[in-house]
This record gives C-alpha cells, structure tokens and sequence, in this order.
C-alpha cells in the first residue's frame, strides 16, 4: 500500500473512529439528534457537490476519467506533474464547440430537475452555465483553469486558441508568469493544398540567432519554442532552419510570429504570440493542428472547467456547497 | 472521507445554525478531534440509528465516487450486455465494496436527451425521455428499520459523431492497373542475358522524336541504329560526289514542324455581344497567354492548342488567339491559330493573347514550316567539315513537279559549299512531287563530265510526300520517271541512294525501297532536329563506304528491347514483341552488320496518360535500360551479349488526378459535412471534370453529391497555382461509408491512382444521463 493509501486509510479510520465516539457521546447524551442531523447533510452535500464535479467540471488526469472528459471537449489534452498539453484543431470544429455546450447545458437541466434526478433527495441544486446562440445566449467561448498558477486554457471561439492569466474571481492567488517554465507549440500543416512559404518573427526575418536559442536550465526567463510540421504540405516552402524556433524571452515584450503564404498563394497566415501568455490564431477554412504545452515550476493542483456554477443545498439544516464567486 | 476531501476544494462550505458559521476546515478539525479524544473512552462499535445513518451516507458516497473516476461505471454502462446483466455487474462490485453486515438495493434509470427539444424548450420533460429502467438489484426494503437512501448521477458521455478516414488518397481504381506484372530489371539482367567485354568495335545510336520531353500519350517515334566503324587502321578513304536532292513541293509549306511549347495554362475571360441569330461579335477583354522572342526571319505559326471548350461561341470559331508583334500590331483573332509571313515577321518581343468565354486549358506552341527545317538541316550537311577538297564535290537538285539542277557539283571548298547553302536557302515551296525525276537529274550529272571517275557517288533524298509526277504509272518499274526505275538506274552506276522520309505523309515504303535498291539506308525524320540528327548519320554511312579493306562485321544479330508496364507499342517497325519468360520483349532480328550495311530501325511508342506505370517516375529511357544487342562472330560462334550504352533519356510528364477527403464533421444526425479536395499531382493540365460522392460504393453505391472541377494546371509546372480545388462542407445525409470519385468516366486520360477517397462517418448515441437510487441498511 502507498504512502497515499496509508493516509486515507487512516483518515478513513480516525473519521469512522471519530463518529463512533460521536456516536457514543450522543448514546451518553452528550447532544442531541440534530447534531448528528447536521453532519448527515453535510455529507450528503458534499456527495452530491462531488458528484456534480466529477461528472462536467474536474478534469482529472486518471485515464478513465480522462477519456471520458474527452469525450465531450473540444481539445485532447494531457495532464502531468508539472505539464498542461492541449492539441486542438484551428479552427475548431464548430459541431465539437456546439456539441461542448450541449452537453453542460443539458447537463444543468437534468440536475435541477426537482422531480426525476432530485427526487427525494431533499437537495437542491441550482446551476448556471454558458449559453451559445443554440441556447439562446452569446457565449463563444470556453475557459479552462489551471491552479494553483490562476493560468488558464481559453478557446476564444473556433480560431484562437489562448494560455493565459485567468481574470476569475476561483483562482486561489494570483498569476505570476515566473511559474512558468517553458512553452512548446507544434503546428502540422496537414493538408497537402496549403501553400506556405514565408515566415516574419516580430514583423522581420526569423533567420537571427535570438530566434534559435537553446533552453538554458539556468536561465530564469521564459521559454517559448515552436515547431512546423510541413511534411505533408504540397507547396509548402518553409526555410528548413526557420522550422524551428526557440527563446528564451523578456515576458515584459510580446514576440509574434506568423507563418503565411507570399505571392499567388491560398493558405491563411497562422498567427502566434507570446509574452506571459501564448495566442494562437488561425482563421481559414483549411484546419491546421495547434500541439501546446505549457510546463510550470510546480505541480498542478487542479485543472477544471470554468463555465459551470453550481449550488447544493440541503434546506432542513441549511448546508451549502458552491463554487460560485457570489454565494449568499 | 473522500468526499470531505473533496469539498475542500469547493469554493465555499456554510453551515449556518443559530447564527453560528463553521468553516469546512472546522468542521473536519471538530470531528477528527472529538473523535480523538472521546475514542479512548468509547464501548466497542454497536451501530445506532444515527450513526448507521453517517456511516451510510459517508460510504456510498466514496463508493460511487470511485466507480465513476476508475472507469467502471463506464465499462458496465458501456458494455454490450443486456440491462440486467449490467444491474448484476453493478451490484456484485458494490456488494464488494459495501460491509458485509449491511444490505442493499439499487435502481437504475436511464434518459436520453433530444437535443433540439432541449435547446428550445429548456425543461426537463422537453429534454429528456425516460430510456430504460434497469431491473431493480438488492433485497426488498425492510419494513421497520431504519434506512439511508439516496441518489446519485452518472453521464455516458458521448463524442459528436465522427468521420474516420479510411484509407484515404491510396484507393485505387477498382479493376485498374495492378502493376503487378512488373519488370524486375535485376533479374532480366545476369539471367537472361549478360554484359561481356566486346571484341569488335559495335556502336549504338538513338534518337527520338520529340526531343527533350513528352507527356503521356504522346506518340514518340525511336529511330535505333546499330553501326560498325570502319578499323582505325585503315588508311585514306576514297573520295565523294555527293548530289543533295530536296523536295520542294507545295507541301513543304505546311507549318507541322513543333518549333517550341511557349507556355500552357488556363484561362476563362472575355466579354462578347451576342447578335442575331446568337451569333458573338464584339469580343473583348482578350487574355496575355505567353510572350516569346523572335531572333530569326523565317516564317512561323503560332497556335492555341485547347480542347473540351463548350462555350458560347462555338459557332464563331472560339477560343481564339492573336498576336502583338514588337510593335504592338495585332494579327490573327479570329481563329486559335495565327500565321506570320514573310514581312510581319519582326524580331523582337511579341504577345500571344486569348479570348474564351469558357475555362480551357491551352498550349501555345509556335510552329514552323517544313521547307525552313529542311533548309537548316540540309545546308548543316552541306557544311560538314568531312567533305572538303580536293577529295568531294557537293551539288543540288531540287523537284517538285519538275527536278531542277539547282547546283552541279562544286569542290567542296568553303566558298563553294556557301553557294550551295545559298541555293538552297532560296528554295520555294509549290506543285506536285516527281522524285524520280529529281533521282534522275542528279544521277545523270554524277556520271556527267564533272562526276570524278574515281570517286564513289551518292545521292542524299529528302521527300516529304508521295511521287504523283513521273509521265507514267508512277508504280511501274518500267516508266522511266519511277523511282524504281531511277533507283535501278542509279545502282547501275555504282550511285548509293540514301532516302529521308521528312513527315508523316512521306512515302516511307518508296524511300525504303530505293535505299535497298542502290544500297544506300533509309531514314525518317519528324521535326527539325530530327532531320539534323539524320543528316549526320548519313554522313557517318557515306564515311564508312568510303574506307576500304575493313573487315569488321557482325553475324547474326538481333536486339531485344524490353517493354515495360505502361508501355504500348503502336509500331514495332521491322520488329516482333515477343515474351520471354513473364516479359515483354520488343524483338529485332538484324542478320549481318559492317561498315557499309549499319542497321537502323525504328518503333513508336505511347506512355498511356491513364496507367498507373506511368505516374511513377518523371523520365523515361529509349531505348529502355536492359537493352541488349546480340551477335555471332564469322565462326558463327556467339559472343557475350552488349548491353546497348547509348540512351536518350527524357523528362517525363503525365496528368494525375487525385481526390483528397480532409475532413468530415459530424453536426447532427443525417447532417454531416465533408471537406474535400481535388488536386492534379500532375505535370499536365487537366479539363473540368467532377468529384461524385457515393453512399457504400464509388461504383455501384448511391450517388449522393457532386461537384464540378473547373480545368487545372499540373502541381509539378513551376508556376502553377491553379492546381487544386477545395470544396468545404458537401452535406452529406446520411451515415456510413462515403467515397468520392474524381474523373470518374474517365473522360480525362489521367493516372486512375488515388481517384477514390473513403471516409467513414457515424452519427454517436447522444450522451446519456443516469440516476442510480440506492438504499442501504443494517442487517
């Protein structure tokens, strides 16, 4: 048995063992049956908030929970110690985006629902989520947080793709860009019509050698490194050593690249940024592959979505559990 | 405990009683410590109602929470098993994890959502159907006892539909080439034959027309020959009169000489009135097709080859092509071709312009005249440094209906040989062809006072058509103006005839004929550079008569050529295509070779633009690799085979289509959507064809969709952007195996590889939602 088991078992333990003495100290009249009430809807909050959680907002890292979260997000992604991967198609399928919405607005329903999820239960859940023009809102797009970084995964509607400082009010600190080490993207030019053959890091030429640094351990700054992917591109004429491109950076500035056709050509630029953030644009009908990984410092605690508020309460003892900013 | 755990990670806990707010970490911090400090004191575990109920509630909730994150409520929800076996699946592992000395009932319902409905509506009985009940699991509720009950929510989640490539872009043409029957060079060579040293000096040659490249089903005429030098040790050759005689019929005229391919494209503009009748007139906006450079002052042609143009102005001729010389004169306009003579010919820069109403594919090709090419070949000849005083004479004859002595023979001295070529440079074209009469008039000036008696006397004869002028039947032997006639006469004389068939309409069976007859060779020749490269092997035949005492021959020999997949031979000439083992063979049986008999013969050959052969390399080789010549000495022993080392190789070009589905994306059921793309890999450009989709079957399936391709330029020709053309979001609708077909008909003659893309798209079940009510008591 692991460290981890050892804990909980003790925990499990010390718990069953504190509410067996809680028991005994009702049986020796120590309180009354409404104390027990309470803890009872305590539970029972907590097993339903959980509940919730596991089934829309927590995005685990345990395969089985992960496949399953896949299955409904737009992006495949990859959670470790200290690393986020998403790789997302840009633009994005529009049927995965309304396919997302879907789910966690239908899922809302069917939780608030008094009479058939709810029956007898005595809770009441109440949730709020995104609505896009299917729903009758104006959403358009999803953010997914990293903590206890306060980064997140943005999907600012089917063309950009965003890892950046997240502005909610959930974050449990705030965003320091020194927690993060590196950031690696991958773009595969996939379609052998596209016809890229031009590159501008920071509006010049990408051929400088501040553009094809190697990652120093010791250096504090930054670093950002971007790999193209053109094997399968028809036309593409890419400069080979400009294929790869890697900094250490000043997060103060904003570097961009964009990689695009010049002359008679078809292919849509694809834009990427970075300062303490990392942006990647592509707005075209032809569908590129955008691989990002973002590594801290330090481990990641929780990645979840942010779009589902949601409440349980039990009413006889008055017990809440929210991840609303603005319980009352 | 889990679940405490967990809902620290909530943003907020409350409980709120009289007044009084406890903190998650409180109320964790007030159990584990009261638990401390009264367990010491505690009578053994004894459940009360209470407590059972805490404990209860506690445990199905880590219990539930951990079936769902490792993945077995997936896998029994998922699995492929009735709903009972699915209830006993879930309640055997609850029955593993729940105490031994509680019981337990579990129900399971499941609803589906309609996704439409929902979105409108935005209720629970709009979005939801109750799907199934699950057979309920566990023992009867205990009457009496007190009971934890509860519930819990699970959601199969379901991806959008998806659209599975299959096989993309590498689906062949079913019942196409399978190229099985494949060549395999390395096992030709060193089995059937092998490469030894040569004992005799044995020269191969080759030409082939067109030079430089060809494209796919582009007829390529091979001229081969096989030639034994004279010995290097023999000493001065005999001297030379030698007659040129040239045709200068009214044919010689004709622009069928392919001087060069100015550009290829597409294009689609031009403005028109339409008149009475629905004739056009009135056409503008002409299109710059190509630019070229004119250094000479001979005549030229210039054309727009196009074809599949259905626009509206057939009637009038369209497309049509004109030309801006240096001085921004325009010619032609009224026809795809344009002629430019004799003054308008200005060198300089000039424009080709289009005009088409209707996409077409075009190549502009500038021709030129027969009489011009035989000009610059023949006084090439004329100027071979072999023929130099005081040993050759050199004169001119030239005939169409009438043989004319243009020039009696000269010494060839520098001086002399420019009178020549000045003759011939003011040669015209007009009237009929009576080559025996041309044959005759230069054999009576060989034997003629200013014949050299001691040297040897040729007659060099370029005809471009068939002899209709001789005074008699021109096929009788006996009628003096024949050229069999003449050809008799000549080989009487000692007079060697070698005879050039100069275009398709020569008369290449009278040619061979005269050659046979006076011992000289026949060869053709298709365009300009042909025409030289004949010119020059004559000249080597005519030095290898004119040596003596060497007796280099070669017996019996034959050449074997072989034929590889994608090849059809249209004419195998004097040869046989034969099969040796599982290969095709083009066969050549030659008998004798020496100084004075060189073996020459020719075959022409079609790459089909529609075999997959043809799209694997960008060249091709004539004769192909593993060609070998064979042979006896004059023992009649047979000698090591020689590899024939002379090769032309030439670029290669061939149109393929290919169909590419790239994407496919799944919105609702029946409502799916492909993105496809249709590219020319090619070199050649290609017509407007169509992509159809198909349900099942690119052949025999359902016909959904399709969409028209307009005419495309090859993605291999530098500068061609218009090679592909994508079409996003064919709605497709229906589920299953979707194929898209390009060229299907095969109307254009292209690689049939890569014509079918498949994809595989299916609508998902929607994501599901569960309830799972639970009861648990003590035993």
């Amino acid at each position: 048995m692991n460290r981890k088991g050892v804990l909980f078992t003790m925990m499990v333990l010390l718990l069953t063992l504190g509410i067996l003495a809680l028991n005994a100290a009702i049986e020796k009249g120590m309180t009354d049956a409404q104390q027990l009430g309470y803890v009872t809807s305590f539970l029972r909050v907590s097993e339903k908030y959980n509940n919730v959680e596991r089934n829309l907002i927590r995005l685990d890292k345990n395969s089985a929970a992960l496949e399953l979260n896949q299955r409904i997000i737009p992006f495949v992604y990859v959670l470790k110690e200290n690393s986020l991967s998403i790789t997302q198609e840009l633009p994005i399928k529009s049927s995965d985006f309304d396919s997302y919405y879907d789910a966690i607005n239908i899922y809302e329903i069917f939780e608030e629902d008094a009479n058939y999820s709810r029956a007898y239960t005595g809770l009441n859940v109440s949730a709020d989520t995104l609505q896009n023009s299917n729903w009758g809102g104006t959403s358009t797009e999803i953010s997914f947080l990293i903590e206890p970084f306060c980064f997140q995964v943005r999907e600012n509607g089917l063309s950009n793709l965003l890892m950046e400082a997240s502005g909610s009010g959930k974050c449990t600190g705030i965003f320091n860009i020194a927690d993060i080490r590196r950031f690696d993207a991958n773009v595969i030019v996939k379609q052998f019509a596209e016809d890229y053959n031009a590159m501008k890091c920071d509006g010049g030429s990408c051929d400088g050698t501040g553009w094809h640094q190697a990652f120093d351990p010791g250096n504090s700054s930054p670093f950002f490194e971007l790999e193209i992917n053109d094997s399968n591109c028809g036309k593409c004429a890419l400069k080979q050593a400009n294929k790869k491109l890697s900094m250490h950076y000043d997060s103060a500035q904003t570097h961009k690249i964009e990689i695009y056709c010049q002359g008679t050509c078809t292919s849509d630029p694809i834009i990427i940024s970075f300062s303490d953030d990392l942006n990647v644009i592509h707005i075209s009908n032809e569908r590129v592959v955008a691989e990002i990984k973002t590594e801290f410092k330090k481990a990641i605690q929780k990645f979840y979505f942010l779009g589902f508020d949601v409440s349980v309460r039990e009413n006889d003892f008055n017990v809440l559990a929210t991840n609303r900013e603005d319980f009352s | 405990m889990k679940e405490l755990r967990q809902l620290l990670h909530c943003k907020y806990l409350i409980v709120k009683s009289k007044g009084f707010v406890l903190t998650v970490d409180a109320i964790i911090a007030l159990l584990l410590v009261v638990a401390f400090i009264t367990v010491v004191r505690v009578s053994p575990y004894e459940p009360q109602p209470y407590l059972s109920k805490v404990l209860s509630t506690q445990k199905m909730g880590d219990i539930f929470a951990e079936m769902d994150e490792n993945g077995f409520m997936l896998e029994a929800l998922d699995a492929n098993a009735t709903a009972d076996a699915k209830m006993n699946q879930i309640y055997g592992k609850l029955r593993t994890l729940i105490p031994k000395n509680m019981d337990f009932r579990i129900e399971l319902l499941q609803y589906n959502p309609n996704i439409l409905n929902c979105r409108a509506l935005k209720t629970f009985d709009s979005c939801f159907t109750l799907n199934n009940i699950y057979p309920a699991k566990g023992g009867a509720l205990p009457l009496g006892r007190d009971l934890t009950s509860g519930t819990t929510s699970f959601m199969k989640k379901q991806p959008p539909g998806q659209c599975e490539l299959v096989g993309a872009g590498l689906a062949g043409k079913k019942g196409g080439n399978s190229g099985s029957d494949k060549l395999l060079l390395s096992d030709y060579k060193g089995t059937l034959f092998f490469d030894g040293e040569r004992d005799i000096n044995v020269f191969f040659g080759v030409k082939i027309n067109p030079e430089g490249e060809i494209e796919c089903d582009q007829q390529v005429t091979v001229d081969i020959n096989v030639f034994v030098p004279p010995d290097e040790n023999i000493g001065e050759r005999k001297p030379a009169d030698i007659m040129l005689v040239v045709d200068r019929s009214g044919s010689m005229d004709e622009y069928t000489i392919r001087l060069a391919d100015l550009n290829s494209g597409t294009f689609n503009q031009g403005t028109y009135s339409t008149g009475w009748g629905g004739s056009c007139s009135n056409f503008g906006n002409w299109k710059t097709i190509g630019t070229f450079s004119i250094t000479e002052t001979r005549d030229f042609q210039v054309s727009m080859e196009n074809y599949n143009y259905q626009g509206a102005c057939r009637l009038n001729g369209a497309p049509f092509l004109r030309l801006r010389n240096p001085n921004n004169q325009i010619l032609g306009g009224s026809s795809d071709t344009v002629t430019v003579s004799g003054a308008q010919v200005i060198q300089g820069t000039w424009k080709a312009e289009g005009w088409s109403d209707y996409s077409i594919y075009y190549d502009l090709v500038k021709w030129g005249q027969k009489l011009d090419s035989m000009k610059v070949a023949a006084s090439e000849f004329v100027n071979y440094a072999e023929w130099h005083t005081p040993l050759d004479q050199l004169g001119l004859v030239s005939y169409n209906q009438v043989a004319t002595l243009n020039q009696q023979l000269l010494a060839a001295s520098d001086p002399n040989k420019q009178i020549i070529v000045g003759k011939i440079n003011g040669l015209t074209s007009t009237g009929n062809t009576a080559t025996g009469y041309a044959m005759n008039t230069a054999t009576t000036e060989l034997l003629s006072v200013r014949g050299n008696p001691n040297a040897m006397q040729f007659q060099v004869l370029l005809s471009d058509g068939k002899t209709n002028t001789c005074g008699c039947s021109c096929t009788d032997p006996n009628c003096s103006g024949s050229t069999t006639y003449q050809a008799h006469r000549a080989a009487d004389n000692n007079v060697a005839i070698f005879t050039i068939g100069f275009g398709e309409d020569a008369d290449q069976a009278d040619l061979q004929n005269i050659a046979n007859i006076t011992g000289g060779s026949y060869h053709y020749a298709a365009d300009e550079n042909s025409l030289k490269d004949v010119y020059e092997i004559i000249k080597l035949e005519i030095g290898g008569m004119l040596v003596e005492g060497d007796p280099s021959r070669v017996y019996d020999s034959n050449l074997m050529i072989p034929v590889l997949p994608g090849t059809r031979i249209d004419d195998p000439g004097a040869g046989d295509l034969i099969k040796v083992g599982d290969d095709n063979i083009l066969y050549y049986y030659i008998g004798f070779v020496d100084k004075h008999h060189p073996w020459t013969g020719t075959y022409k050959v079609t790459f089909p633009c529609n075999e997959n052969a043809n799209c694997e390399t960008d060249w091709k080789i004539f004769p192909e690799w593993g060609t070998y010549f064979h042979y006896e000495d004059e023992n009649g022993n047979f000698k090591p085979p020689l590899l024939f080392d002379s090769n032309k190789t030439v670029t290669f070009k061939y149109r393929d289509l290919t169909v590419d589905i790239f994407g496919g994306e799944v919105r609702a059921e029946n409502e799916i959507y492909l993105d496809a793309n249709a590219i020319n890999r090619g070199y050649l450009s290609s017509g407007a064809t169509t992509v159809e989709f198909y349900f099942d079957d690119p052949y025999t399936g359902q016909f959904i969709t399709s969409r028209n391709v307009s005419a495309k330029c090859g993605a291999k020709t530098p500068g061609c952007i218009n090679y592909f053309e994508v079409f996003n979001e064919v709605p497709i609708n229906d589920e299953g195996y979707i194929f898209a077909i390009i060229n299907k008909d095969g109307t254009i003659k292209e690689c049939p590889g890569n014509n079918i893309a498949e994809i595989y798209c299916y609508t998902n079940a929607h994501t599901q939602y569960f309830i799972l009510k639970y009861w648990l008591w003590y035993k």
